[in-house]
């Protein structure tokens, strides 16, 4: 019988494994389940949306650059994009009713959908739009969900997922980092994000550029502190998103806070990255904490070594996380044990 | 054969491949902000390093296109067109097409390619019924915008 990933018996630790291994072994594959869900809808969207692009005119198909213009010169003919609709549906469907994941029915489920997105990239722009939802189907293809009991390679291997949908994030924010601070160092005229005006420039634009309608020009005018500031702490959070990926008590912290980043960017930008809100909604939900008791996972071994680096931070949060789980998340935000060190190491020297 | 294709890594093999993935994945990110800055187009689009690295109009004032379209034979009174979703353009995607047709059209305006064609093809599509096209570029100081909407210069770049 297939184990079902829903089922306990595939989720129970294995040798060697915590109980944070094998909870995020489960949201993992709860997580494929979700993204599966959402790819029937993506492609009922995508093939709609295919119809409409049939009715453009021709000569407004223009491929931005080589390889796309060699993979799919024209628009494809509707026989040839059904075709590949209904395999890529055909393949999700599979591994959905399976709960498993195939490497190579996932690598051919993969590249279809890559190939049916070409088209909605093909009209002198990449939009970008779908970036993270095609990205999570490629990361996932060597990822063989719903087979095995989790053992430390393959929470390495869901780790590396994780890393690979949030570096996109950590390195969009990265960029800006040095581009701010080369404006403000060279004292250059230019408006930068730290500006005053930063924000109220992009939004002015954004509305602008597609004739909507700004009329919240107050929120910018009257608090700039408020941009700036949020601008430094969405910025310094995106740059560390990347240690959720190998922390589990962090990633729906920092999928709620994508989400976060997503709206606000739609609702004072006009930013619209509709796919990957629900993407990320899929991916970083921390599905145990609806489908797992706490008698179905083995206990965290504690922390009671004292030896170098183990803090009473430490220790603290290990307890506080088997007590209220998700809630003292945050604790694990990347610096804190360091800061922590750093004072104990502080008070023993004050104490000799 | 059947078995071949229902067939699931192995965890040591899994955790070797992914990271393969990830490394050519970060390592394509790297190599499109060297082809976008040489011109050649993004040849990896899944990791958006530079979107917004500075606010739009950081440089003070703003240039963007619009449609303007006459009713006259003469081509007096003309009226300029707003981005607007059409049965088959959403908002966003006449905006990329629209500005990335232009834009080529005016770089390949010397050598008497087709841009101008498309361009032409895409602009009675989402505006039919015209007499007379032009396409007008409006150049703004964003704060300037604020006290008075209308207050932006306007330059005929293309004819049709």
């Amino acid at each position: 019988m297939t184990p079902s990933p829903l089922l306990h018996s595939n989720v129970k630790a294995g040798l060697g494994v915590t109980s944070k291994d094998s909870r995020s072994w489960f949201n993992f594959n709860c997580a494929v389940l979700a993204l599966r869900l959402l790819t029937c809808l993506w492609l009922y969207w995508c093939y709609q949306h295919y119809e409409l692009l049939l009715q453009r005119p021709p000569e407004t198909f223009i491929q931005v650059n080589a390889f796309l213009k060699a993979i799919m010169p024209v628009l494809p003919d509707p026989i040839v994009f059904g075709v590949i609709a209904g395999l890529a549906a055909l393949l999700n469907l599979l591994q959905l009713v399976k709960r498993r994941t195939y490497i190579l029915l996932q690598l051919a489920q993969s590249l279809c959908l890559l190939w049916l997105n070409v088209p909605q990239w093909s009209y002198g722009a990449i939009s970008h739009v779908n970036h993270t939802f095609l990205l999570a189907h490629l990361f996932l293809v060597f990822i063989p969900s719903g087979s095995s009991r989790p053992d430390k390679y393959l929470n390495k291997s869901v780790s590396l997922f994780y890393t690979g949908i949030l570096a996109t994030y950590t390195l969009a924010a990265f960029w800006k980092v040095p581009s701010v601070l080369y404006k403000i160092f060279t004292a250059s005229p230019d408006v930068h994000w730290l500006h005053p005006h930063g924000a109220l420039y992009n939004a002015i634009i954004s509305h602008r550029s597609i004739d909507a309608v700004f009329g919240m020009e107050k929120l910018y005018l009257s608090f700039p502190l408020f941009w700036q500031v949020s601008f430094v702490v969405m910025v310094s959070l995106q740059c560390i998103s990347i240690f959720a990926a190998f922390r589990l008590p962090l990633r729906p912290w920092f999928g709620l806070l994508l989400v976060l980043f997503h709206t606000v960017n739609i609702i004072a930008f006009k930013i619209y990255f509709a796919v990957a809100i629900f993407t990320i909604i899929c991916l970083f939900f921390p599905y145990d904490v609806l489908f797992l008791k706490k008698s179905d996972y083995q206990p965290e071994p504690t922390v009671n070594a004292s030896g170098n680096g183990i803090t009473n931070f430490k220790k603290r949060r290990e307890r506080l996380w088997q007590k209220y789980s998700y809630l003292v998340g945050l604790l694990y935000l990347p610096g804190l044990n360091t800061l922590a060190r750093l004072w104990e190491a502080i008070q023993r020297k004050r104490t000799h | 054969m059947v078995n071949n294709i229902f067939k699931q890594i192995g965890s040591g093999a899994s955790y070797t491949c992914t990271r393969f993935m990830l490394i050519t994945s970060i390592a394509g990110s790297l190599l499109s902000v060297f082809t976008l800055s040489s011109g050649w187009g993004e040849v990896y689009p899944f990791f958006s390093w530079k979107l917004f690295t500075q606010p739009l109009g950081n440089k003070g004032s703003y240039t963007e296109y619009r449609i303007y379209t006459s009713n006259t034979k003469e081509g007096a009174k003309w009226q300029r067109q707003e981005i607007k979703a059409t049965p088959t353009f959403t908002t966003d995607e006449y905006y990329y097409c629209f500005n990335a047709l232009v834009k080529t059209a005016l770089a390949d305006s010397a050598r008497g390619s087709n841009a101008k064609a498309n361009l032409f093809s895409f602009v009675r599509h989402v505006v039919p019924a015209a007499h007379a096209y032009k396409i007008v570029e409006e150049i703004y100081a964003p704060l300037e915008l604020l006290n008075n909407p209308t207050r932006y210069d306007t330059l005929t770049v293309i004819t049709f």
